[in-house]
């Protein structure tokens, strides 16, 4: 019913409209002009499809209007009937923009709901990387507190091993400390006499200081050997070096690492004792280990004077640095250095 | 709506008093769509105020017409007025429509100046 009025209603009018202008009548009135025209506007426009029924309705009231224009042209009753047609078409082009915006209204709700639920997927994946990226750090922050927990505690154990390392080597062995290196000093009856065999007892006296010197792996170290002032310089230069060679080559086979050990004959320099008499002698004929600082820092030790000073160094060194040696006869600058007694001159020939 | 139950008989029953020749059934026709034009807020709008004010003035001027015997036409005036109604309340309607659309649209627009803050 309601299809064959809309296909209806629009054919009708226009019959209508058709009719009336080859009719021949009279002229419309201003109100059956307006109501056509409003009606022609309805029937063409959106209006026609979203609101046919009204269109029929407006159809009808203005084929009413043509009725009365045909039969009583230019009449009052023309003229109401044109204005209810009139009316009509008004209204059914405002039911048709009103079903037009409650359309749009749609739209935009369903766009509003799409653009939310969008925001909201967003957040959820933002929230998610945030909440992963969070358990990553977390992650990480623990690995990070157990590493330094590890490190703390092996500086502990650390600490420990060198304060009871040095414990040992001070019951032991003369120690001492200058500038952040430790001075170990071996005096006594280390070699057989002008050799440079190692005693028995040297070689327990060793077997102590590497296993101290294990506490302080990272730190450089040099053997220096020492003569009293008996014999010839040179000679007492050679023996030395030889001396601090056979101890560098003890310890290395103790497990001291080669590569941070290096020996340095100081001959008859440096005497700690004086030469004069036979007990200050044995102090001077000695050897010093000296655990240097770290790797990198420059041992005091250490100095462009050492060349000039004739200072040797063994050759299977691997740092290849010379090593300070002071003038024969004169005493260490270092003001921890006991002087009991002025520099003898050196004999001819080495004797111990 | 339920107060419109009880008005459209009352004012049927002032149209009645007011003039006898009157087309009664019309007249309370017009009357519920007057009723209802302005229970839709058109009083509040300009253009639908102006029809519902024709709506008025043409049921008086019927009123009139039916006073002085002129049946024909006084039926044609509650007509228009009829239709006056019919538009004042259908106009107010698409107004408040095409409102709701446009604040539809607008929530949208402040939604996504949010999203690209």
């Amino acid at each position: 019913m309601s299809n064959m009025r809309r296909n209806y209603g629009p054919g009708f009018a226009a019959f209508a409209l058709l009719g009336a202008a080859c009719g021949g009548a009279a002229a419309p009135s201003t109100e059956l002009v307006s109501a056509r025209n409003a009606y022609t506007e309805a029937r063409n426009g959106e209006t026609a499809k979203l609101n046919p029924g009204g269109v029929h309705e407006a159809a009808e009231a203005l084929q009413k209007a043509e009725a009365v224009h045909k039969d009583d042209a230019g009449s009052q009753r023309e003229k109401n009937y044109a204005y209810i047609a009139l009316r009509r078409s008004e209204l059914a082009i405002a039911a048709a923009s009103e079903a037009l915006a409650r359309q749009e209204q749609q739209r935009a709700e369903q766009t509003y709901k799409s653009e939310l639920e969008q925001k909201s997927e967003q957040a959820t994946q933002q929230s998610s990387q945030y909440a992963q990226q969070l358990t990553q750090t977390q992650r990480e922050l623990q690995q990070n507190t157990q590493t330094l927990q590890q490190n703390r505690q092996q500086l502990q154990e650390a600490r420990i091993a060198a304060d009871q390392a040095q414990a040992e080597l001070r019951q032991a062995e003369a120690v001492r400390e200058e500038e952040g290196r430790l001075i170990i000093s071996l005096s006594g009856v280390l070699f057989e006499p002008g050799g440079t065999t190692l005693s028995t007892l040297a070689e327990r006296r060793l077997d102590t200081v590497a296993h101290a010197l294990g506490a302080y792996a990272n730190r450089p170290i040099v053997v220096e050997g020492y003569t009293d002032a008996q014999g010839s310089a040179r000679m007492n230069q050679e023996l030395s070096q030889r001396r601090a060679d056979a101890v560098r080559e003890y310890l290395e086979r103790r497990g001291v690492n080669s590569e941070r050990i290096r020996a340095v004959g100081k001959g008859e320099s440096n005497p700690v004792a004086s030469n004069e008499t036979a007990e200050g002698r044995a102090n001077n004929r000695r050897v010093e280990i000296i655990v240097d600082r770290e790797s990198g820092t420059p041992s005091s030790g250490d100095s462009s004077s050492s060349v000039e000073n004739g200072a040797t160094q063994s050759p299977s060194s691997t740092q290849g640095s010379s090593r300070t040696a002071n003038p024969p006869g004169n005493f260490p600058s270092q003001s921890s250095m006991p002087r009991t007694s002025p520099p003898a001159e050196a004999p001819a020939a080495p004797r111990e | 709506m339920r107060a419109c139950k009880f008005c459209i008989p009352a004012l049927a029953v002032l149209v009645a008093c007011g003039g006898a020749e009157l087309n009664q059934t019309r007249a309370t026709d017009v009357q519920a769509a007057v009723l209802a034009a302005e229970q839709v807020g058109a009083g509040d709008q300009p253009k639908p105020a102006l029809h519902l004010q024709l709506a008025k003035e043409q049921i008086e001027a019927a009123k009139r017409l039916a006073a002085d015997g002129d049946q024909a036409n006084s039926n044609l005036l509650l007509e228009r007025a009829k239709v006056d109604a019919e538009l004042a309340m259908q106009l107010a309607r698409t107004e408040r429509e095409q409102d709701s659309a446009r604040q539809a649209w607008e929530k949208i627009r402040d939604l996504k100046k949010q999203s690209t803050r």
